[in-house]
């Protein structure tokens, strides 16, 4: 006799259950079109984030390009602090002129009314001397007409008759003075007297002594996607900046230079493209990018400078027997140096075509992740510079060919990762980097490598 | 002929699932509800009637039609497959305990020497009796007798161990035995009857 089970199987495997087909035919169909306007709503609610998100990055981008401009970050940098003895000098002009001699009361008020910014006495080791240094923020104070109107002045007065000892050598040493002086805020080079943003045809360049920024590679995992193609548009913000090296020969090249640092600021990142897949695992991803971009990078430099001065009173000689005083008059050089500092906001604005290979590290039914790595062509490119400081601009400057080289080609990698919402819809996320290949100066002493980090979201349709 | 011309029937139907055709899908919940209702009947308890598992089924089945391959099996099958994969996701929902019963009253009678024929029992009894065992016992004989799983599928789709997937198993089947052996003597007591009232 049969197992009674097996029995059982058979008999319940081939029964057909007495059911009202129209009743429940009626309930299935109110369920499907429950659960249908349940995604669709989900969908519309989801288009809605996407292009609120969307459409806040695009403003941001306008209101950042629109108040860029407007910001005026002044720095204004003098090389070494006065102490707070000197300080307290500064304010009143009855001691400064005591202590330094060295402007009259006259210039103080010119240095006022022409807004200028009071200046700062430093007092360096030798206790007999009094050095200013002198920090012009102006190209012009090398000029041969400021030097002229120092000279109608008189504005130096170096009363080293009262520091001479009796019975010493009447020709005493010259002080060595070095002085400050207030950059005038509305005497600054022309190719800078906008304060909007400006096309510049050069790029600071600079030597970093130390690497400031360190590199970051991270890995695009792309969604494997069983179906042949996708198309997919995605937004997403981060940071880029610059990689500078250099080449110890090229410290010779640029002694002055003390110190660069670059900051890398926002990038905000839009992206469309198709997918294809061409293996189990593998796809192919091509896509158009537009990137813009921010940093700021600060030069300091150190210079020397030298002023002449002509007919200038240089002594007091006391005759000692018959108490007759002789002024000498001549011409001195005050031997300095001055530390100048340039502060420059760049922005970068760039189309690339990028071509990626993606391999799949997890497939399921709604979620995928795939590494991406890949290369990318920039095959537009915008800069602008906005010099905030207006400091000299005495340090090496960049072609724009040079920039371009360096922003040409460059590597990207990642992780995608996708979420299902739909039978052919997903929404995809994805941190992503990019590298520039070459250097902005490549071949010579400097290296800029440009990089980026963001992170995108967007959607993908199968097609 | 018959057979092709069905199977060209069965074609048309999935085809029209496929691209969402409503009179398609009402034909195709049409030929296999009643099939599939027995199934549901089968694992169906207090929060969870067959109705629902049935009706949750058939949605599961339109939205994923696009992947049934009839080079790789049978739609029946599939679907069948797939109505019960719906009453073990409402099981594991609903954390059913698949623990030893042992406050059960039930006694373990040996009957396994009793012959039973089944025939004599109707398929409605046979599920109404099915449907008397635990949740547990009945859950796990299902599975193994009539989807004809391994322990080890049973104790990863239930997320037991298969120690007790077997000792639940053999529970089951001498419960199912004793409740059939009754109803075997009811069903002759029955026809006994019938023959006496017809007869003498």
């Amino acid at each position: 006799m049969k197992d009674v089970f097996n029995s059982v199987k058979e008999k319940l495997d081939n029964y057909h259950s007495p059911i009202d087909l129209d009743q429940e035919w009626s309930a299935i169909n109110a369920a499907q079109r429950k659960r249908v306007d349940k995604k669709r709503n989900r969908r519309i609610r989801f288009y809605s984030l996407a292009m609120a998100l969307t459409l806040g990055l695009l403003l941001g981008l306008w209101f950042n390009k629109t108040t860029e401009g407007k910001k005026k970050n002044i720095d204004i940098v003098i090389a070494e602090k006065a102490s707070s003895r000197q300080s307290e000098e500064i304010d009143s002009s009855n001691q400064q002129i005591e202590e330094c001699d060295l402007i009259s009361q006259q210039d103080i008020s010119l240095v006022k009314e022409n807004d200028q910014i009071a200046l700062i006495v430093k007092e360096i080791s030798a206790p007999n001397t009094t050095e200013i240094e002198f920090n012009p923020r102006h190209q012009d104070i090398h000029s041969k007409e400021k030097e002229h109107v120092l000279k109608e002045k008189k504005q130096l007065e170096i009363k080293t008759a009262d520091k001479i000892a009796s019975g010493q050598n009447l020709i005493a040493p010259i002080p060595r003075t070095v002085f400050s002086l207030a950059l005038n805020l509305r005497e600054v080079p022309e190719r800078f007297a906008s304060e909007d943003w400006i096309m510049t045809n050069e790029l600071l360049g600079g030597q970093l002594i130390d690497p400031t920024n360190k590199d970051r590679m991270e890995e695009d995992i792309v969604a494997n996607h069983k179906v042949a193609t996708q198309f997919f548009f995605r937004a997403g913000l981060g940071y880029s900046g610059q990689r500078l090296r250099a080449k110890e020969e090229a410290f010779a090249a640029f002694q002055d230079l003390r110190a660069t640092t670059e900051e890398a600021l926002e990038t905000y990142r839009f992206e469309a493209g198709i997918k294809k897949q061409i293996a189990a695992k593998s796809s192919i991803q091509l896509s158009v990018n537009y990137q813009h971009s921010y940093d700021r990078i600060q030069h300091q430099y150190e210079a020397p400078k030298d002023y002449f001065f002509e007919d200038v009173l240089l002594a007091r000689i006391t005759d000692v027997g018959t108490g007759e005083v002789t002024e000498r008059f001549g011409d001195t050089t005050i031997v300095g140096t001055s530390t100048l500092i340039n502060t420059q906001y760049n922005q970068y604005k760039s189309l690339s075509a990028s071509v990626a290979w993606g391999h799949a590290l997890l497939q399921k039914q709604n979620l995928r992740i795939d590494f991406t790595g890949g290369l990318y062509y920039n095959f537009w490119l915008q800069t602008e510079g906005l010099v905030v400081d207006k400091v000299n601009l005495d340090g090496p400057l960049r072609p724009l060919d040079d920039y371009r080289k360096a922003s040409q080609f460059g590597l990207s990698t990642g992780l995608d990762l996708d979420f299902r919402l739909g039978n052919d819809i997903w929404i995809n996320a994805r941190p992503v980097g990019t590298y520039g290949l070459f250097s902005a100066t490549s071949g010579e002493a400097l290296r800029s490598n440009f990089y980026s980090l963001s992170f995108m979201v967007g959607l993908k349709f199968t097609l | 002929m018959r057979f092709f011309k069905q199977r060209k029937d069965v074609d048309h139907i999935i085809a029209g699932c496929r691209k969402g055709d409503a009179r398609c899908q009402e034909l195709l919940f049409k030929k296999y509800a009643s099939l599939l209702l027995t199934v549901c009947r089968r694992y169906e308890y207090a929060g969870f009637g067959a109705s629902d598992i049935l009706q949750e089924s058939f949605l599961t089945i339109f939205e994923n039609i696009h992947r049934f391959d009839p080079e790789k099996g049978h739609l029946e099958a599939w679907m069948r497959k797939i109505t019960v994969n719906t009453a073990l996701k409402a099981i594991r929902k609903r954390k059913i305990s698949f623990l030893d019963i042992e406050r059960s009253h039930f006694q373990f009678a040996d009957s396994s020497s009793e012959e039973i024929d089944v025939e004599l029992i109707s398929e409605e009894e046979i599920l109404s009796t099915l449907q008397t065992l635990p949740k547990g016992y009945r859950t796990i004989f299902n599975l193994f007798v009539i989807e004809e799983m391994s322990h080890q599928e049973i104790a990863s789709a239930l997320g037991i161990t298969v120690s007790t997937s077997k000792s639940q198993l053999s529970k089951a089947k001498k419960m199912l035995r004793k409740k059939l052996s009754v109803k075997k003597t009811e069903a002759r007591e029955n026809n006994r009857s019938i023959y006496t009232k017809n007869y003498l």
